[in-house]
């Protein structure tokens, strides 16, 4: 009789525990890790959306899928977002590159310690593909640089150093992006122009 | 070989079965390095005359739910805004058909529509002396049962000793602790005793406890004890005494290094507690009083502070929606509101950065029978060095035809991120394959299972936060103290991650200080 009670008792407390509907709504989940500006969270190491054009995240989704990016063990936050770009739907997809593009740009806040000046004058020699304000060539297939997080920029090129990124022969942008890492000699170098790029106010487009 | 271990040593061996130096925090707690300061009183807040402030909480976990709970028993008017599909935060109990909204890795609890047949993703136990949460229990009577940690039937299973065979617990013990106090003994008997300082009457009672301890003989040799249970015999005719394993194998596993000294972790000590039909018995029974103040798919965008409250907008139905309080309490994970546009002070969300999420994984599998009843296990937790790490067998549902199983629970982040890279799938194979070497029939038993990745559930994005020494001293005051009428809270704002616990007296912490504000307040205007 007790244990009836119980049960009763629990079944019909059961039910609120979900309150609405059983599925989650609402913002994409690129807010999540993103930030709801989309401009990057160190704590989750997601980089910043907002300053990427439709083409490159596309781009990117792609290398995740084809698993260009994400493979290698070491690389754990990448792989959280192969996942996502292998669960996203054509639909789901299409509704994140329209909500990255409606996003305002957002500037990022430095975060490691290095010389912007000498990082601009080590830019000249990223500008050919990235563009002289690190605007990015969509023909060029390089991304913007400008206003992407400092912590990312050296994340990622020392991801290429390692051959973490850009060693998949298929991945001819990578390859490039890859041999282009000659251009850099030393770790001071790859922190002083992450600085410099976190360090450019930007505009989309 | 009898070199004793160091405090230090032996907490440092703690933190590789407990899981990052916030365990060790906690391991220093029971060894007595840190004193446990944790107290908890109930005394209902004072009612507020006048104005009712209004109190925006941001989460719906634990802390968000007595927060609401205790204000509006005091006059306070609240609104809780929760971006998930649910109530209860990392309280999650799973049973058949509820989702697990992982990142990228969505999966529908498949287990059959049995009440007994669910699973704690995230706590599982409650502490006797988590005075706080305990409290809620008996205030909402939840109804509690005991949980088992420790069960010497289970077994230890470790590929360093044995050839890799599971041995129980049971004789693992028994057998270490009569070779250790065998050399304990020798080595107080010999010579060098005689300068110690120890009076003579101390001494033979010393050598009485090890003696007792060790289970040994009168010659003070250990050959084996009944308290491991008898290899045959006993009830008819007298018990014949296992073999005991050799001193050097029981040495060459890790068990006696960290699971043997689990339960003299304070908040693991039996008799621990835990709520009868699932975890979430707590949120459920905190619901009827708080649910008309629950808002769920209400997804915050942005906190901002300004002197007379806090206003925070957030997404609802696609639309942006605005809530104003006199006061706001924060239970959003700090890895997630650091990604949250806000107006805080510079210095305060450039600490909030610190805090270092933690990692962890759960399994849930669903067996066809309850396969280990029939090796004398009940309930509590085998240990493998497996990166599954532990089994546990339910406490309840005893001779039901199935049971959901603790398949795996790992912590130690290396061991999380290689199961997490996994899709659902091979992570339940990963864990079936290894859980076969502590039982050898293990698939033939399991049908389904799910995993609970909390550094990647959406909403969530980690487990009980890394409050190393050094982050601790650099940030903790800073942000449990207001930010204007902004308090962040939750068990992240105490050292006590992934416990029920930490959430609770967080809330309390928080509410205390709106409590004295308001009381001031008060005496201003009259």
């Amino acid at each position: 009789m007790k244990l009836l009670l119980l049960i009763l008792l629990t079944t019909s407390l059961y039910s609120p525990l979900t309150l609405a509907a059983n599925t989650p709504s609402g913002l994409p989940n690129c807010v999540v890790c993103h930030g709801s500006g989309l401009q990057g969270n160190i704590v989750i190491q997601a980089p910043n959306l907002s300053i990427l054009p439709a083409w490159y995240i596309t781009a990117q989704l792609q290398a995740y899928l084809h698993h260009w990016r994400g493979a290698d063990v070491s690389l754990t936050d990448a792989k959280g977002m192969r996942a996502v770009a292998l669960a996203l739907t054509d639909k789901e997809r299409q509704q994140a590159l329209k909500y990255i593009g409606a996003m305002a740009p957002q500037s990022s806040q430095p975060n490691i310690g290095g010389d912007t000046s000498h990082g601009k004058q080590l830019f000249t020699r990223c500008s050919a593909c990235h563009g002289d304000m690190a605007q990015g060539n969509e023909a060029l297939k390089a991304p913007p640089l400008a206003g992407q997080n400092d912590w990312y920029i050296v994340s990622q090129l020392k991801a290429y150093q390692a051959k973490h990124r850009g060693y998949v022969k298929e991945d001819s942008n990578g390859n490039i992006m890859l041999s282009s890492m000659d251009l850099l000699d030393n770790e001071q170098d790859i922190l002083d122009v992450a600085l410099y790029l976190n360090s450019i106010k930007i505009s989309k487009d | 070989m009898n070199k004793g271990l160091t405090r230090r040593e032996c907490l440092f061996l703690l933190a590789k079965v407990a899981g990052g130096s916030a365990a060790m925090m906690q391991a220093a707690k029971a060894l007595g390095i840190e004193q446990p300061t944790s107290t908890f009183q109930y005394k209902p807040l004072s009612k507020v005359s006048g104005k009712r402030p209004h109190v925006l909480i941001l989460g719906a976990g634990v802390s968000a739910l007595i927060s609401a709970y205790e204000l509006t028993k005091a006059g306070y008017t609240c609104e809780i805004l929760e971006a998930s599909h649910r109530v209860g935060g990392r309280n999650l109990t799973v049973r058949h058909g509820d989702l697990i909204d992982e990142i990228g890795n969505r999966q529908i609890c498949d287990f059959d529509d049995q009440p007994n047949l669910y699973f704690n993703c995230g706590p599982a136990r409650l502490p006797a002396h988590h005075h706080g949460i305990m409290h809620y229990c008996k205030e909402l009577n939840v109804p509690l049962q005991l949980f088992c940690n420790y069960n010497r039937n289970c077994y230890t299973q470790d590929d360093a000793s044995f050839g890799g065979e599971p041995l129980r617990i049971g004789d693992y013990e028994t057998d270490i602790m009569g070779f250790t106090n065998e050399m304990i003994a020798k080595s107080m008997t010999s010579a060098g005793h005689l300068n110690s300082q120890v009076s003579e009457a101390d001494f033979e009672r010393m050598l009485e406890y090890v003696k007792v301890q060790g289970d040994l003989n009168d010659a003070m040799k250990y050959h084996g004890s009944k308290r491991s249970g008898f290899a045959s015999g006993g009830i008819f005719t007298p018990g014949k005494l296992k073999t005991p394993r050799g001193f050097a194998d029981l040495l060459k596993s890790n068990f006696w290094a960290g699971a043997m000294q689990f339960i003299h972790i304070a908040d693991q000590a039996p008799a621990m507690m835990t709520p009868v039909g699932g975890m979430d018995s707590i949120i459920r029974h905190f619901l009827p009083h708080v649910q008309n103040m629950i808002t769920l798919h209400a997804q915050v965008q942005k906190v901002e502070l300004y002197d007379k409250g806090v206003e925070v907008s957030y997404a609802h139905n696609g639309k942006t929606k605005v809530a104003k309080g006199d006061y706001c309490l924060n239970s959003i994970p700090s890895q997630i509101l650091s990604g949250i546009e806000n107006n805080f002070p510079a210095q305060y969300r450039k600490k909030m950065t610190m805090i270092q999420r933690g990692k962890l994984i759960k399994f849930g599998l669903q067996a066809s029978e309850r396969f280990w009843e029939k090796e004398d296990i009940y309930a509590g937790i085998s240990w493998t060095n497996q990166d599954i790490s532990q089994i546990w067998y339910p406490e309840h549902g005893t001779f039901a035809k199935k049971g959901v199983l603790l398949g795996g629970y790992s912590w130690i982040p290396e061991i999380v991120d290689r199961l997490a890279a996994m899709s659902p799938a091979a992570r339940i194979e990963a864990v079936i394959s290894q859980g076969e070497r502590v039982h050898a029939n293990y698939r033939q038993y399991i049908e389904k299972g799910v995993s609970v990745c909390w550094h990647r559930m959406n909403h969530m994005l980690g487990c009980g936060t890394h409050w190393t020494p050094e982050i601790y001293d650099a940030a903790f005051a800073t942000m449990q103290a207001p930010t204007g009428r902004h308090y962040l809270m939750g068990d992240q704002m105490a050292l006590l991650p992934g416990w029920q616990e930490g959430a609770v007296q967080s809330a309390w912490h928080a509410m205390l200080d709106i409590q004295q504000r308001e009381s001031e307040l008060n005496r201003a205007t009259v």
